[in-house]
């Protein structure tokens, strides 16, 4: 019985494997046509961009804190995510330490001038700005090019 | 009377030739028309297309028909074969292919992109006249057996980029701009004209520039901090001011592109 139980995740791995791809484009979609995302549309994204599985907010929020992009700030999963709480993620994963005011005052305006000076945020909105489907699928698409996840 | 025959002879001759030609052009259309399909040639990642309002795997070697919706997923791609023209598309793409079609005056293939960039190399077949469009929400390029880059995305707009050959990119607004060389396409939502074609070169030099006399740890300390400091040696202005009571030697390579 237990081989028979062995042999039949074997044979559906792959089957889950190519699931999970749907599913994650689904979820891409879903989030790019929200007027307003919320912080657990931002972790999910981040999630996916470090090719990590999506497990729900509270398993994606830990996955993020073993990577150091989530220190201790405290995430609520609906809550309208600001444009500098994704900006210091973003600064905290890609090492942003070459903006200076951000290297000695790592705050979230000083997150966001660091993610403008590169290239990542539209120097147009502010740190406090909330951010729709589209503008989150952008900022998280130049971070991965940035990371050297995907191709420009 | 024997040359009445002989010219009634030739018009039949003729009446077969025409016919033949007839159904050789008969046979080629329906050849080519046989020939018009998008086909996946390779999957990265994740990558979906939508039927019945679900999403599904795409896979290698599936072929796609008109109105079919892609998306890639994040670190993915798909590459798809639009006849003869490759269209590669990248990460966090979400496009469509409204129309592809092969008739006998020529092959025209237009695409739209919610959001995203791809990558489209784009080929005659045969001696065909080849229309390849690809429209955003702000403007459409259109393309003739050359390379392009198209971007989309809420906050840049639409970025057009042609390696080699010739791409115009316009709208029903105005907008009509004919792209060759290096130089790039940018039209944010909500804009009426496109930026500069060499934005992108403003303000910018294409190598770091420093005043005389910095030692290597300075240089480093600009380049790592000028940009905060508002001493940005990048900045070529900067360094003429400098040095309009010195000399500066410079070294220049320029390599043209073709």
């Amino acid at each position: 019985m237990r081989k028979v139980q062995i042999l039949l995740v074997i044979l559906l791995f792959p089957a889950i494997l190519f699931a999970q791809g749907a599913a994650n484009v689904t979820l891409i979609n879903q989030i790019a046509d929200k007027p307003v995302v919320n912080t657990g549309d931002a972790v999910s994204m981040f999630v996916l961009i470090l090719d990590e599985r999506n497990r729900g907010f509270d398993a994606n929020v830990a996955t993020l804190t073993k990577r150091n992009i989530v220190k201790d700030e405290k995430l609520s999963e609906n809550d309208p995510i600001r444009q500098g709480q994704l900006a210091r993620m973003i600064a905290r994963y890609l090492d942003l330490n070459d903006s200076l005011m951000y290297f000695l005052i790592p705050s979230n305006r000083y997150a966001f001038r660091a993610c403008v000076a590169n290239n990542i945020m539209a120097h147009d909105g502010g740190e406090w700005n909330l951010l729709s489907g589209g503008e989150l699928i952008e900022i998280m698409s130049k971070v991965s090019v940035l990371a050297g996840g995907g191709e420009e | 009377m024997f040359r009445e025959g002989k010219k009634c002879e030739k018009e039949d001759g003729m009446k077969h030739l025409i016919s033949i030609t007839g159904v050789v052009i008969a046979v080629l259309f329906i050849a080519g028309m046989a020939f018009a399909e998008i086909r996946v040639i390779s999957v990265k990642g994740d990558a979906a297309y939508k039927k019945s309002g679900r999403w599904l795997d795409l896979r290698k070697g599936q072929k796609l028909g008109d109105g079919t919706l892609i998306s890639t997923g994040a670190g993915s791609r798909a590459v798809l074969a639009v006849d003869k023209s490759m269209l590669r598309v990248k990460q966090l793409t979400t496009m469509k292919v409204y129309a592809h079609k092969i008739t006998k005056k020529g092959s025209n293939t237009h695409v739209g992109i919610k959001y995203g960039s791809i990558n489209a190399r784009i080929k005659r077949v045969g001696k065909l006249k080849t229309k390849f469009k690809v429209s955003t929400p702000v403007a459409t390029s259109s393309v003739r057996g050359t390379e392009e880059n198209i971007f989309y995305g809420v906050r840049t707009g639409m970025l057009v980029h042609a390696p080699s050959g010739t791409v115009w990119a316009g709208n029903n607004k105005g907008v009509f701009t004919r792209l060759t060389g290096n130089r790039k396409f940018n039209l944010p939502a909500g804009k009426g004209a496109p930026r500069p074609l060499l934005w992108w070169l403003q303000d910018k030099s294409w190598i770091p520039i420093y005043p005389d006399n910095l030692t290597d740890a300075e240089k480093d300390f600009f380049g790592n901090f000028g940009g905060d400091l508002g001493a940005e040696p990048q900045n070529p202005g900067d360094v003429l001011d400098q040095q309009l009571e010195g000399m500066a030697s410079v070294n220049l390579i320029i390599e043209w592109i073709n």
